[in-house]
């Protein structure tokens, strides 16, 4: 018997939807999965397990919104004690965060921004990009104990919350004393939608010629529900923030639309989107090595045909 | 007083990875320091500076050809390197690296160290992490920005739904996200200084290591192998006399063809 311990995401007691990937994920991994979730609003985020059919849920409700050495601390042991063999969270600030430490505190390895996870001879293989997704890797553990293993969000087909089971919780303990913890949640400014999480990213780069140029995709974005990305070379030029840089040394995406303009396609930035399911490139230079890559590449003056798309896309989402 | 930075070396950003057997090969790539790491350095630099009489010291996992990098790391102004060579290393997991980083740092007494948020290679962003857990600190990851004041800290980050204000008490271990600060480029006088600081070399005897623990031939991974992605064909340019045509025609293809829309 395999027993996989999946660590929920919510906010404020809300399960997060990407609770359906963990689940889908522990499924190719073993038999019996328990979840645990921690923080403000754990024990009612804990129900909404009940749709994907897990019925023991471990919760730790603290009014403390994080801590990686106080959650990882109140983790360990039941981890110890029921013998779990993986325990698998999101490739989030949370999860990347919590399961370093824990990996650490048990001693025990642990693959992070997992892809894809197959048993192959009984052994599990987790597919991995590496170089920001110049090559993807095939990772195995060795040894024995627990494994930790963080999946890239919207890679699996998240598991249907169609079930009704009772769920049964547990305590989890915070301990006394906590080397660092957050004291303070600044919430997401509305109608920003981050690069990672978005269906449809329009994206600019040295093209758009300045922080101004920005403004028409911005609007675009906003219109259309999607989010504002841009190459390395608008963002070092400071033309625009960090967080919305794509790229080797920025946010790596995987929306369902990316549409990249006035973005040459340096090899950096191309890792950083290229398993986008549909590409559009706007560039006026017909020779941008970014249309070698784009599914739909229009070759004109991006300034003129972002509001006509805007125009045309709105009408389109809404109809 | 001492802050330590966590250096490494990366293949340059803009290289193409070679496979050879279906494993990296880097014999023939030109290395350069891990882009996040440079914010890390720069922030050690800067908080040196505030909180003055301050020693900074870089320690890097790497080869003996990594010299040349390291000492591109005191050419910015840090005092001093630590590099930590020895061949077990190759294929060592980052949990092993953590423990070879704590028999490195830990005799030198930081009052907090700094590290890059994660190897642009293969992105673990963990082995700083680790090191916090073995050695009893707080760490924060992805810093924005960092307030030291006396024993306590505070440091803010960008989480999944919001701005993260943590706080703590030092020592502790901090990742460096690029908002944190704009890394300086070297003077030439601080490549010319770079050339006298004391660099240091060690081995995993000389930190009381165990090469048969803390080698790769012991990881707690293995990378069976690698491929190069799907390579995606080439689409189609959008037709059409005009900006408005062509956006028009793209919006029908996206829609009809694509079905992303």
């Amino acid at each position: 018997m395999t027993k996989v311990l999946i660590i929920g995401e919510h906010r404020q007691g809300e399960l997060k939807a990407n609770a359906g990937e963990l689940v889908a994920a522990a499924r190719v991994l073993g038999d019996t999965i328990r979840a645990a979730v921690l923080g403000p609003g754990a024990s009612q985020a804990a129900a909404a397990f009940g749709a994907y059919g897990v019925d023991t849920v471990r919760v730790l409700d603290t009014d403390v919104a994080y801590s990686s050495d106080g959650f990882a601390a109140a983790l360990a042991p039941v981890i110890a004690e029921c013998e779990v063999n993986y325990i698998v969270l999101m490739q989030s600030f949370f999860g990347r965060d919590l399961g370093a430490r824990l990996a650490a505190r048990l001693g025990t390895p642990f693959i992070n921004d997992v892809t894809a996870l197959a048993v192959e001879d009984g052994q599990v293989v987790a597919t991995k990009p590496l170089y920001a997704g110049k090559v993807i890797g095939k990772l195995a553990f060795t040894g024995k104990g627990p494994k930790v293993i963080t999946l890239r969000p919207k890679n699996f087909t998240p598991a249907a919350a169609d079930q009704a089971a009772t769920v049964e919780t547990k305590p989890l303990e915070l301990p006394a004393e906590l080397k660092c913890q957050v004291t303070h949640v600044e919430p997401k400014a509305t109608g920003m939608i981050d690069v990672k999480e978005a269906d449809i990213i329009v994206s600019g780069g040295r093209g758009v010629g300045g922080p101004d140029g920005f403004e028409p995709l911005r609007d675009f974005a906003q219109a259309i529900g999607a989010a504002l990305g841009a190459s390395r070379a608008a963002v070092d030029a400071g033309w625009i923030a960090h967080s919305h840089q794509v790229g080797q040394t920025g946010k790596v995406v995987n929306p369902q639309l990316y549409i990249a303009c006035g973005i040459s396609g340096a090899i950096q930035h191309l890792a950083g989107m290229q398993t986008s399911k549909v590409i559009v490139a706007i560039n006026n230079n017909p020779d941008a090595p970014i249309f070698k890559l784009a599914d739909y590449g229009i070759v004109d003056d991006l300034f003129q045909v972002v509001p006509e798309l805007k125009k045309l896309m709105v009408e389109a989402l809404a109809g | 007083m001492r802050i330590v930075v966590i250096v490494k070396e990366v293949a340059d950003t803009e290289a193409v990875i070679s496979l050879k057997d279906g494993l990296p090969d880097l014999s023939a790539t030109a290395m350069v320091n891990n882009p996040y790491d440079e914010y890390a350095v720069e922030e050690a630099l800067q908080q040196a500076d505030k909180l003055g009489d301050c020693t900074v010291t870089a320690v890097m996992v790497g080869r003996e050809k990594s010299k040349e990098n390291l000492r591109k790391i005191l050419a910015m102004g840090v005092g001093e390197a630590v590099l930590i060579d020895d061949e077990a290393l190759a294929g060592a997991d980052p949990l092993q690296i953590a423990q070879v980083l704590k028999a490195a740092i830990e005799p030198l007494e930081p009052a907090f160290v700094l590290a890059g948020r994660q190897g642009v290679d293969y992105d673990w962003g963990l082995a700083p992490l680790a090191l916090a857990e073995l050695l009893g600190w707080g760490h924060v990851g992805l810093i924005a920005k960092l307030e030291i004041t006396g024993s306590a800290f505070k440091a803010e980050t960008e989480g999944d739904d919001g701005l993260l204000t943590f706080e703590g008490s030092l020592p502790a271990v901090f990742t460096a996200d690029k908002s944190l600060n704009e890394p300086r480029y070297p003077s030439l006088k601080g490549i010319m200084q770079a050339k006298k600081k004391p660099l240091e070399t060690k081995t995993l005897a000389d930190l009381g290591l165990d090469a048969a623990a803390v080698g790769g031939a012991a990881a707690g991974l293995k990378l069976i192998n690698c491929n190069y992605p799907p390579r995606k064909e080439a689409g189609r340019v959008i037709a059409g006399e005009t900006a408005a045509e062509k956006a028009a025609a793209l919006v029908k293809a996206l829609r009809e063809e694509a079905k992303v829309i």
